[in-house]
């Protein structure tokens, strides 16, 4: 919980520090709209919005600046006049340049606002991350709107990638030193070094190229005419398929290269393990060994991998996503850090550290779950 | 251990580890390319006699030269050095610089295809095979090779750098964590009061006071913010240092004996804790979203985002190694604190964090590279393997764009990891 805390006032303070007025880009958008308005007009709007987003407020719950500083410069917003402020204080403050004052802002303030609401906002507590500066739409709503196609990805590579590693390193681990072993282990640590972007692109000249094999569509992730509208979701599937298996490809193969390397080596460790030797003395055979003795003691680390997609299921890859156009996570973040829209930065920091303590949390209640040592320890805690 | 002894081990494990020498061997040979970048790829010649006058054109730093004739050569004028009248000249092996745009050959030309240049009379002629683009071009008829060539530098040097600022504090910060525990430091009571609120104080001095300078640094971007906020965390932390050294006085001088431990390690855990929850990547795109990209600071903030798995190894390492009886031995006679950690702990756990660093520096190259990959948070006219493999993503029906910059990052950060697997089993 402190970690969370903590998370949240570095990344807030990180991007309100930031250059850029939001507000103005709010304006200059619905001004294109609307014909010209005179500057007065303008002035009238930005204000609204500062306002509407609480922008007129203090920072933070108190802070240190100079004693020649006035209390209430943050509600200076102009940043000509700021910096005309900024500069008559620093010739005239003299010795105050260099005395710190702490002043107490009390409880009325942005980040306050954003974490319990107030004015117009709920506040994070009750899911409510604010408004977006560009598109001007509360962020939860652009998050669930995008979140789907990142979900999706994230959990279908995770799966097929656990389905398919797990056998093959237990093959491996079988026969350490068949030639099968040793050519698909050389072959995994290569394919564990290429970049998720060569793969993508190298993915993209072979099998979407007019030139090679065009078999797949380049980019996007449903038909260009859009879904009929009475498709279910199954047909809809369907229809998507082809745009599917490329970026599911690059999900997919560096997990599969990391989950069998991770499966051979921790069920290696357990093999020279007595207990092992005990099973094979009586009798087991080389397959009953590794499935229900070996297996279930490396099982730990595979959990801890598991549990450490989670972050990734809300971030989306942002790498992937780029190169094929999937409409998710990672495509708006980009987009929103290059149009300055930090609400939706700092959401999306924020649920990534929810998502990795409850990864942290996930995998210990799994790990109690499988393991009686893990689960007699925590009962002897408690 | 000295020099002479470090060599030799050295020498000895590469001897016996056929594919960590491999590894080592591209790895030079890269370090190599870097090295002679200028000279391999150049549009300059290398040395020419230009009427009667013997030139040195790509090793000179001058802007200009004037000839006996009072004619003068810039040494910027890119192409136009293939088109001039040498009595003899000898070009570079590719005789490109990475940002020379050569029109005639513009659109994506395939190392294949015929390759055409204006000649003197106007006339499109086939080039000769020693102006050859050996790798293509790109989309503006940039030099791939040169490109590649040129891009070496970045890779490298982002991985070593971001990896050498993330070693110093990893080490530093895991090994204090780890050596001195919850309960070892000592500190007097007023001292600890004196440290809490010098810690709003170095703020202000540090940050608030430098107000102005700081903004300006964060506009120009580059080296210069990096010194500005050097210097600002120098005057934070000697403010600290200072208030903890005057209450450590006050302590002594009111004869105050109570005192409480310093929890070093639960703040060195909680900020690696803070640190992991936040995703690099998104953190790295945001930063060098604010500042003016530039690769001085994307190899900074690398390096500060990454120290958090070495300091997590060197504590665990250093938590069990403080156990063993030559440490408790090396204290009984007096060794200082530093001396401990640094000369008698630190050399058996290094060749571990030696691990983690080869895997570190194909994580900081792959960051790198993704960055210029998707154009964020880099400055967009320096050529490096990402900002190729750009290209190819809008045009990757042209092969040679996607094949030959993604091989090398490939390459890189096998190797990479290749020294990472291979120094792990080595006990």
């Amino acid at each position: 919980m402190p970690t969370l805390v903590a998370v949240t006032i570095i990344s807030f303070m990180l991007l309100s520090s930031a250059p850029g007025d939001p507000v103005n880009s709010m304006v200059s958008v619905s001004n294109s709209g609307g014909g010209l308005k005179s500057s007065n007009d303008i002035e009238i709007q930005k204000n609204y919005w500062r306002k509407q987003l609480g922008l007129n407020l203090p920072l933070f719950y108190f802070s240190i600046h100079k004693l020649s500083e006035p209390d209430t410069l943050y509600k200076i917003s102009n940043e000509a006049q700021l910096q005309q402020i900024n500069e008559r204080i620093k010739i005239t403050g003299g010795y105050k340049n260099y005395i710190p004052k702490f002043v107490w802002y009390g409880f009325h303030n942005q980040y306050h606002r954003w974490l319990f609401g107030g004015n117009g906002s709920k506040g994070i507590i009750r899911g409510d991350f604010g408004l977006s500066y560009s598109k001007k739409v509360p962020v939860m709503e652009i998050i669930t709107d995008k979140i789907g196609w990142s979900l999706f990805f994230s959990l279908l590579s995770i799966i097929l990638a656990y389905a398919i590693s797990i056998p093959l390193g237990i093959k491996i681990a079988e026969q350490p030193t068949s030639s099968f072993s040793r050519v698909s282990q050389t072959f995994l640590f290569l394919l564990y070094s290429v970049p998720a972007f060569f793969m993508g692109v190298l993915l993209l000249m072979l099998f979407a190229n007019p030139d090679v094999i065009s078999i797949f569509p380049p980019s996007g992730i449903k038909p260009t005419e859009g879904y009929s509208d009475s498709a279910s979701f199954l047909e809809k599937l369907i229809d998507s398929l082809p745009y599917i298996v490329l970026p599911l490809i690059c999900y997919t193969y560096s997990s599969i290269a990391f989950i069998t390397r991770l499966t051979t080596t921790s069920i290696n460790e357990q093999l020279p393990l007595d207990y092992i030797k005990t099973a094979k003395a009586k009798g087991l055979s080389n397959r009953q060994l590794i499935y229900k003795h070996a297996l279930k003691n490396s099982v730990l680390p595979l959990i801890t991998v598991f549990t450490s997609v989670f972050p990734s299921i809300v971030g989306g890859s942002v790498i992937i996503e780029s190169i094929f156009t999937i409409p998710g996570m990672g495509l708006e973040t980009v987009r929103s850090i290059t149009s300055q829209d930090y609400p939706f930065v700092i959401a999306l920091i924020t649920l990534s550290a929810c998502m990795t303590i409850l990864s942290y949390l996930i995998a210990d209640i799994l790990n109690a779950w499988i393991d009686p040592r893990v689960r007699k320890s925590l009962s002897n805690k408690f | 251990m000295n020099i002479l002894d470090t060599y030799h081990t050295i020498k000895q494990t590469l001897s016996r580890n056929r594919a960590l020498r491999r590894a080592c061997q591209v790895f030079c040979v890269f370090v190599v390319v870097v090295i002679l970048a200028p000279f391999i790829a150049n549009d300059k010649p290398l040395v020419c006699k230009y009427q009667g006058q013997l030139l040195f054109p790509a090793f000179s730093w001058k802007q200009k030269v004037v000839l006996p004739n009072q004619e003068i050569i810039h040494y910027n004028i890119g192409r136009e050095w293939k088109l001039k009248d040498y009595d003899f000249a000898i070009f570079a092996p590719c005789a490109y610089s990475p940002n020379t745009i050569d029109a005639d050959n513009a659109p994506r030309k395939s190392p294949f295809e015929r390759q055409i240049i204006e000649s003197s009379n106007k006339q499109l002629v086939s080039l000769p095979l020693k102006f050859r683009h050996w790798l293509g071009t790109t989309q503006n008829g940039t030099d791939v090779l040169s490109g590649i060539i040129h891009g070496t530098k970045i890779s490298l040097s982002v991985g070593i750098f971001s990896m050498l600022i993330a070693a110093l504090l990893g080490i530093g910060l895991g090994a204090s964590a780890g050596y001195f525990g919850n309960n070892t430091l000592k500190i007097g009571y007023l001292q600890s009061i004196f440290l809490i609120i010098s810690i709003g104080i170095a703020w202000f001095y540090g940050f608030e006071v430098r107000d102005s300078m700081l903004s300006n640094a964060f506009l120009q971007g580059g080296i210069y913010l990096i010194i500005q906020l050097f210097l600002s965390f120098c005057i934070c932390g000697f403010i600290i240092y200072l208030f903890s050294f005057i209450g450590k006085r006050i302590d002594s001088k009111l004869k105050l004996t109570k005192t409480i431990y310093l929890p070093v390690d639960t703040i060195v855990s909680r900020l690696i804790e803070i640190l992991n929850a936040i995703p690099a990547l998104l953190l790295i795109i945001t930063l060098s979203a604010i500042t003016k990209p530039s690769y001085t600071v994307l190899i900074c903030i690398i390096g500060f985002l990454s120290w958090t798995n070495i300091a997590r190894l060197t504590r665990t390492e250093f938590q069990k190694t403080k156990q063993l009886d030559y440490i408790t031995s090396c204290k009984a006679i007096g060794m200082s604190n530093f001396r401990v950690m640094f000369k008698h702990i630190l050399p058996n756990v290094f060749p571990l964090i030696l691990v983690q660093l080869a895997f570190g520096m194909a994580g900081a190259v792959l960051v790198e590279a993704s960055l210029s990959f998707i154009g964020v948070g880099v400055p967009l006219d320096t050529v490096t393997w990402g900002s190729l493999l750009n290209e190819a993503h809008d045009h990757f029906s042209s092969w040679w764009l996607v094949l030959f910059p993604g091989l090398c990052v490939f390459t890189l950060i096998y190797i990479y990891n290749k020294i990472g697997a291979e120094l792990s089993k080595i006990k």
